[in-house]
């Protein structure tokens, strides 16, 4: 799977599951847009509530991501990717117009 | 994100279910000849927008105020364990796990009574029984 996304989008995103998971693995481990929350991070689910809460924290109101992620099917929030959250961010920032 | 449940690879004779956790330097374990479920969560500050995800506004006003960090471990890990007796677990979706009831130290959560216990810096929140 391949995402045309903006770097920087993906180090804001990692740096917000680094805090959220905040153990020493993931301070060493290589995140990137092809990251697999569930078979690359093998996140527990209070893991991901917390990333998916501190990522609305982080890019504020104009990102309406807890509203996106309710929309998710089961089977779309497993398959889930660092670069599926990036470019919805970017969508969401574009149409708020900060520039990306 | 879900866990696959935890499989018995040796035969055993009779119907065995198994639910397993652990948090830091804390593990539990439970076993029965019906489903069961056990969990064990970090005492912390949670923000805002993760009651959001969590919780209805109904279910946040069932938890006690006094101790709120501590009975929203409580009740976060009681959804859990009823999503690990489904053979489920929360399926990314944690309000599809309704609390219903706190009586005491037990948390109803779709129709289902846990037992959770305070334990230092830890809550640990099982089911054992069939009928409670």
């Amino acid at each position: 799977m391949s995402f045309t996304v903006d770097p920087a989008i993906i180090r804001e995103i990692s740096a917000v599951i680094r805090e959220a998971v905040a153990e020493d693995w993931i301070q060493q481990f290589e995140i990137s847009a092809d990251t697999s929350f569930n078979e690359d991070l093998e996140l527990e689910s209070i893991e991901f509530v917390t990333i998916a809460a501190g990522l609305q924290q982080h890019f504020g109101v104009q990102v309406d991501l807890i509203g996106w992620l309710s929309t998710k099917a089961f089977e779309e929030l497993i398959a889930l990717r660092v670069g599926n959250i990036a470019e919805f961010v970017a969508d969401s920032l574009n149409a708020g117009g900060r520039q990306s | 994100v879900p866990r696959v449940r935890p499989h018995i690879t040796e035969p055993y004779g009779q119907p065995l279910h198994i639910s397993i956790t652990h948090k830091g330097r804390l593990a539990a374990a439970i076993a029965a000849s019906h489903p069961v479920g056990i969990d064990v969560e970090t005492i912390e500050a949670r923000s805002d927008n993760f009651l959001a995800l969590a919780f209805s506004a109904e279910e946040l006003e069932l938890l006690p105020s006094h101790g709120r960090e501590e009975w929203i471990a409580r009740a976060w890990a009681a959804k859990e364990v009823v999503g690990k007796v489904a053979g489920t677990g929360l399926r990314a979706n944690p309000r599809a796990f309704r609390l219903e009831a706190i009586r005491q130290q037990r948390i109803c959560v779709n129709g289902l009574w846990v037992d959770t216990l305070k334990r230092q810096n830890e809550v640990i929140a099982w089911r054992g029984e069939e009928d409670v």
